[in-house]
């Protein structure tokens, strides 16, 4: 499998201070990759960087072949990249159906189907894995659950067939119960095909869908490894992970 | 003057409020300022047709397409040169740019077309032979065309955006633009169309006043304040909440001017809107957005 | 032993006269307070420039409206730079000053000083309504509810003849105001005088703060500080006005008219001193135009205080955040008030002076452009500024009018595209104002400097080097 991804020496800072000190990551073709660490480690903003929302200072980001280091977001996220911010950011005041079709926005017809129709296909796709959507897509967003706005905003960003789709801290604010749904559907995109770059701090359960992981301290990769290693390491568990989780 | 003369003036007056309303409302949205600009913007292309139709001899439908064909541009000029080395200011300091902008644009008028007023015709020639009765009012056949221009315009406008994907892009800028730049959604262009957009709705505006009056640099300055007072009224929140109070703003104050007072008239109906905002303070159809603490 | 002390006491009564806590400093004419002063002193010459001819009749009437600008801009700084309110109605508030002060004083019969009071009272209550409103209304809506203010003074202006005489005006006249001050001539060698005191004032001031500072080092009281400060910010009001009062004795003598001589004339004392000045004579136009500049001063004073004051800092505060102000205890409709009320009664005052000064009115100078033009003053001169809104004024009114109209007379409307792109390149890489421009100065000085101190270094370099190889020429 080859590299989707590849972030190399990647320096980010906000006027004297580094969020993100020569970061580097790999996200292969077809896997779930985790990033995880606490608050203040560099997750969002090397995620707002990989989206071209920031400048960096150092480092570059080949996605797919493509160097789109200085690339803005709009063009990141034609090339393929689709991401569920931080915080759902869903368009509240549009209905479910427009925000999904919004995610559509960058869909360009293939050599088999219209832009229509592959808009269509992809919704019934999104409504099959969240049929509480389906139920609700005339309704206002914001009067969405908070769960619920968690689906909206993820199957957004499915919804334009996504090569590499960036999920920020699905579980955030959610009940168990919900968080371990969205999880398990998460894994069914992988067997899909789709490539996966999950942010969280809710560390353990991320760790049981991943292939890979990194974990960001302070803007630094401190530890990296399959996620099998990773939780056989009961001291980087217990020193990074696990008294979050308890 | 009658009541049906009365309501068909204000559907005239409203119907300029209304895209000059939709214009300010527009920019708004997508550039998060209140356009002080627009009237002037609408001004300078006013002359720009006026002085083809003086120095070419085109006709007035011919100088109208062009002028709003440089209206685009004009438009897109002001975003691309202007407002987007300027997206991180603060509100207030947009808003002020925008008037640095009214100043040059006022510098350029005498400068470009010199201090006389022009003069620009109606659509169709204002005779006894083409007016229409009804109800006792008179309504003549220029009039009825602005009107329904201003309404298929605005018609078409809601509909792209309620069912065009740029439509929806637009949108969602409006809403949202980080997490519409995120969904691929080129925000810079749909903020250069705006401009351009509010830069033809508020020409249009002028080529249909100019006739009542001249070409000037003043002449849009009026419809320029009853457009922010329609956006209250109405709500920023929503594109049909303006284009609504336009034309009820219009038949209030015409009302008001007919039977209570042509002295105090237009002063009772703003305290009375004044009293209203206090009331509902983001307008008539506007939510309160939940601010952050 | 005693009479030591008694002389210390006297010694330090001496020192502390010259030494009113917190005005004579170190860098004392950094002070905010004596730089508004000698700004005072600098306004106040220019009528007299314009008796000797140096400045034209014309230029001082522009002088005359960048003061009223900057008296506007003032008030409205209060709300633009540390509230984060905007008005779109502050020419209505002028045009309502410029207005009511004739109004009341020729229907009303007041005297000159009772209409202004009873405007400005007018001007206050309107504030405290728009402040009361601006507790449900914000942002966007609040902007343009005052705007729709501004109309309603618009509206009355050009239609309420009674009170506005329509679009023909009204007349004024100068101001005539019981005030010692004004009426004094002011010569060559009366300014000249003026200045030196001035200057020998601040040098008394400068060493008897250097022997002070010594004395301050013994331990202050922390409980007793405020009321200290306090007391010492008082008495050193009262000071500074009695330096100048003894200034102005010292000139009027030098002037040959004596002040303070008590007349018997039958039962009654007078002064001679004041007897001319009580009548009230109309002032002529160089009075007036020190009227204004005094009123300036005042202004620049009575802002600094409340922008240094608890009440400054509670509306920086919910600049930021209202809700997070709220939580400490701030009371908004307090703060919202002393805000607005500050900004109108400060745009109707300068309305007031308005007319004074061009001695009439009329009803379309009161446009929603107009309140632009002020916003603009405030934001090219810098938020949170004093000194800013001058520089403000003088860049948007100033400039083009003075000069541009005058040098560039048959190209129509350059004035305005100066302006113009002055606002926009302004706000565009001095977000914060053309007054952060000397920050910039500085360090472009600053870069010079040393490039210029490197040029020398490296070109010394090069002819020592230069030197020493013809030396190993040489050999």
């Amino acid at each position: 499998m080859s590299n989707l991804l590849e972030v190399s020496n990647l320096s980010v800072s906000y006027n004297v201070i580094e969020a993100l000190k020569n970061v580097s990551i790999n996200v292969k073709e077809g896997t779930i990759v985790a990033i995880l660490g606490a608050n203040g480690g560099g997750k969002t903003t090397l995620l707002k960087k990989i989206s071209g929302l920031i400048k960096s200072n150092k480092g570059n980001i080949v996605f797919n072949g493509i160097d789109i280091t200085k690339l803005p977001a709009e063009k990141v996220t034609q090339l393929g990249i689709l991401q569920s911010p931080e915080g759902r950011q869903i368009f509240t005041d549009l209905t479910v159906e427009e925000n999904l079709r919004i995610g559509a926005f960058t869909l360009k017809k293939t050599k088999e189907f219209s832009k229509k129709e592959r808009i269509k296909v992809n919704l019934k796709r999104v409504y099959k894995y969240f049929p509480i959507l389906e139920e609700r897509k005339t309704q206002i967003a914001k009067t969405l659950s908070g769960g619920e706005q968690q689906m909206l905003a993820i199957s957004r960003a499915l919804m334009a067939s996504p090569k590499l789709l960036i999920l920020d801290e699905p579980s955030l604010g959610l009940a168990p119960l919900i968080v371990r749904d969205i999880f398990e559907i998460i894994k069914e995109f992988k067997k899909e095909g789709t490539t996966i770059l999950i942010v969280e701090q809710n560390a353990l359960q991320t760790l049981k869908i991943a292939d890979y992981a990194y974990v960001l301290q302070l803007g630094e990769v401190i530890i990296e490894g399959t996620s099998k290693e990773l939780m056989q390491n009961p001291a980087l568990v217990e020193a990074y992970l696990g008294k979050k989780n308890k | 003057m009658n009541l049906a003369q009365l309501i068909f003036n204000s559907l005239e007056t409203g119907s300029i409020y209304a895209l000059a309303a939709l214009g300010v409302v527009l920019i708004f949205r997508t550039s998060k300022t209140t356009n002080f600009a627009q009237g002037m913007i609408g001004t300078l292309n006013a002359y720009i047709a006026a002085t083809i139709l003086m120095k070419w001899d085109w006709n007035i439908w011919a100088v109208t397409i062009f002028a709003i064909g440089t209206a685009f541009i004009t438009g897109i000029i002001i975003d691309t040169l202007i407002m987007r080395p300027a997206a991180k200011a603060s509100a207030v300091s947009k808003q002020i740019i925008t008037l640095g902008i009214i100043m040059v644009i006022l510098g350029l008028i005498p400068f470009l077309f010199g201090i006389n007023n022009l003069q620009l015709p109606h659509f169709i020639p204002v005779s006894p032979d083409t007016k229409l009765a009804l109800f006792g009012a008179s309504l003549n056949y220029n009039s009825i065309f602005t009107i329904s221009l201003s309404l298929v315009l605005m018609g078409f406008l809601f509909w792209f955006l309620k069912y065009t994907r740029w439509g929806l892009a637009i949108r969602v800028t409006a809403s949202n633009e980080v997490t519409s730049r995120l969904m691929g959604v080129p925000t810079k262009s749909v903020t250069m169309i705006s401009w351009a957009t509010a830069a033809m709705f508020g020409t249009l505006a002028a080529i249909y006043l100019a006739p009542g009056g001249s070409v000037n640099p003043n002449m849009l300055v009026d419809i320029q304040v009853n457009a922010f007072f329609a956006c209250v009224i109405g709500g920023f929140g929503t594109f049909y909440g303006p284009v609504f109070a336009g034309f009820m703003l219009a038949t209030i104050k015409n009302l008001s001017l007919a039977y209570v007072s042509d002295e105090w008239g237009h002063v009772l109906v703003y305290i009375l809107i004044l009293v209203f905002l206090y009331f509902k303070p983001y307008g008539l159809f506007g939510k309160k957005t939940v601010k952050k603490v | 032993m005693n009479k030591i002390n008694i002389l210390d006491k006297v010694k330090s009564n001496v020192t502390n006269f010259f030494q009113p806590k917190g005005v004579f400093d170190k860098n004392f004419v950094k002070k905010p307070l004596i730089m508004y002063l000698i700004f005072g002193l600098l306004l106040l010459a220019i009528p007299f420039l314009q008796e000797q001819g140096y400045i034209q009749f014309y230029t001082m009437g522009v002088f005359g409206m960048i003061i009223i600008y900057t008296i506007v801009a003032l008030g409205l700084n209060l709300l633009l730079g540390y509230s984060g309110l905007i008005s779109l109605g502050t020419a209505g508030f002028i045009g309502f000053g410029a207005y009511g002060l004739p109004f009341f004083s020729n229907l009303l019969g007041l005297n000159f000083t009772g209409a202004l009071i009873v405007t400005l009272l007018l001007s206050a209550l309107i504030g405290a309504l728009i402040g009361l409103f601006s507790l449900k209304v914000e942002g966007v809506y609040l902007a343009i509810a005052t705007l729709f203010v501004g109309e309603i003074f618009l509206e009355i202006f050009r239609n309420v003849e009674w009170f506005t005489n329509g679009f023909s005006g009204v007349k004024f006249h100068y101001p005539h105001v019981i005030l010692l001050f004004f009426q004094l001539r002011i010569t060559v060698t009366s300014f000249i005088l003026l200045v030196l005191s001035a200057l020998i004032v601040i040098a008394l001031g400068y060493i008897g703060f250097k022997k002070y500072k010594n004395k301050q080092k013994s331990k202050i009281e922390k409980k007793e500080n405020r009321i200290t400060k306090i007391k010492s910010r008082l008495l050193s009001i009262f000071k500074i006005a009695l330096i100048i009062l003894g200034l102005m004795l010292v000139l009027q003598i030098v002037l040959g008219e004596p002040l303070l001589t008590f007349v018997q004339s039958g039962n009654s004392i007078t002064t001679t001193g004041f007897r001319g000045y009580l009548k009230l004579e109309e002032f002529d136009r160089n009075q007036t135009f020190r009227f204004i500049s005094l009123i300036l001063i005042a202004s620049m004073f009575i802002i600094y205080n409340i922008v240094n004051s608890r009440t400054g800092r509670a509306l920086m505060a919910m600049s930021r955040s209202e809700h997070a102000a709220q939580s400490m205890g701030i009371s908004l409709m307090k703060y919202r008030l002393v805000a607005f009320i500050t900004a109108t009664v400060f745009a109707t005052l300068a309305g007031t002076l308005y007319v004074s000064w061009f001695t009439s009115a009329y009803p379309d100078s009161w446009t929603l452009g107009f309140s632009l033009i002020l916003i603009a003053v405030v934001v090219v001169g810098g938020y949170k500024s004093i000194f800013g809104m001058f520089l403000g004024a003088l860049i948007i009114h100033g400039i083009p009018t003075f000069y541009l109209k005058e040098a560039f007379a048959d190209i129509n409307g350059l004035p305005f595209i100066f302006t113009g792109v002055l606002i926009i390149v302004v706000i565009l890489f001095y977000p914060y104002g053309a007054i952060y421009l000397r920050h910039d100065i500085k360090r472009l000085y600053r870069y010079l400097k040393s490039k210029i101190i490197k040029f020398i270094h490296l070109i010394k370099q090069r002819i020592q080097k230069s030197n020493d190889s013809e030396v190993n020429e040489d050999e």
